[in-house]
């Protein structure tokens, strides 16, 4: 999807890119809602912090076009990689989101030094 | 350089709370309702983002259909992952279920760059050890999930 989001980036704006990306998703629920999920819309009585979720979709696609236009995908999504290693590690340790806790312990810390070594080399 | 590394990186964190908000989402309003959610938001600000910053390129229908179709295909790709790794967190941890995603990213990044020949013997070492990372990765926190498990309580 970033891949070919970034290339879409080559004809459009960012937020452009983004507005198709999450228009043709929606409208793809949609029919599907109406055709084969009884036809109910029901978007209230959620959490109120899940009503961020366009705004981080938005940020999503508009910083992977961005980047991957500029240094390449695989750069992109290996440094995104990166990130969400680190992310879903905190996510494990702390229990966020409900999510079972697994503890962080140093005998992970020789993986990510390879991950951190697959990027330095990328980048050098 | 190191601007792009830090947005690609943030990219990466945010794409994690993204998918577990995306999970409660689903919990709490059903798969298509929560995932709908997403995408109407997302189409609303990103409309209102690109007029605001005065792109007129939506208006512009003669502009649109010039553009190759499978270049929009990005969406379609998109509500097809995010069904299948929401459908995934709910049975495993989420660095696990993460390492699955990670791996399919790093091969199409990859694949991607080659078509485009910006892939030399350089980077594709760098995208092995990354790979070789979140592996390596996956296994240890597969144990450590164990442990905890089995831990007295």
């Amino acid at each position: 999807m970033v891949s070919i989001d970034g290339i879409l980036a080559d004809s459009l704006s960012l937020f452009e890119v983004s507005f198709f990306v999450h228009g043709i998703g929606a409208l793809l629920l949609l029919l599907y809602i109406f055709f084969r999920g009884g036809g109910k819309i029901r978007l209230g009585g959620a959490p109120l912090y899940v009503y961020l979720v366009g705004f981080m979709g938005v940020a999503l696609v508009t910083t992977s076009s961005f980047c991957s236009n500029r240094m390449g995908a695989a750069l992109t999504m290996a440094v995104s990689v990166a990130g969400q290693m680190a992310a879903s590690a905190l996510v494990d340790h702390f229990g966020l989101f409900g999510v079972p806790v697994i503890r962080w312990n140093w005998r992970r810390l020789p993986p990510c030094l390879l991950i951190l070594g697959g990027l330095a080399l990328m980048l050098w | 350089m190191p601007l792009l590394i830090t947005v690609a990186l943030l990219n990466g964190a945010v794409n994690i709370i993204n998918k577990m908000v995306n999970v409660v989402a689903k919990q709490s309003l059903g798969m298509a309702n929560g995932t709908l959610i997403n995408y109407l938001e997302g189409t609303l600000i990103a409309l209102v983002l690109a007029f605001w910053v005065g792109d007129r390129h939506l208006v512009d229908l003669g502009y649109l259909t010039g553009i190759p179709l499978v270049y929009y295909l990005g969406g379609v790709f998109g509500l097809v992952a995010m069904v299948l790794t929401i459908k995934g967190m709910e049975r495993v941890p989420v660095a696990v279920s993460a390492v699955v995603v990670l791996a399919g990213q790093l091969l199409a990044g990859f694949v991607m760059d080659a078509a485009a020949g910006r892939v030399g013997p350089k980077e594709l070492a760098g995208l092995c050890l990354v790979g070789a990372g979140v592996w390596w990765n996956n296994r240890q926190s597969q144990a450590a999930a164990e442990a905890a498990a089995t831990a007295p309580k």
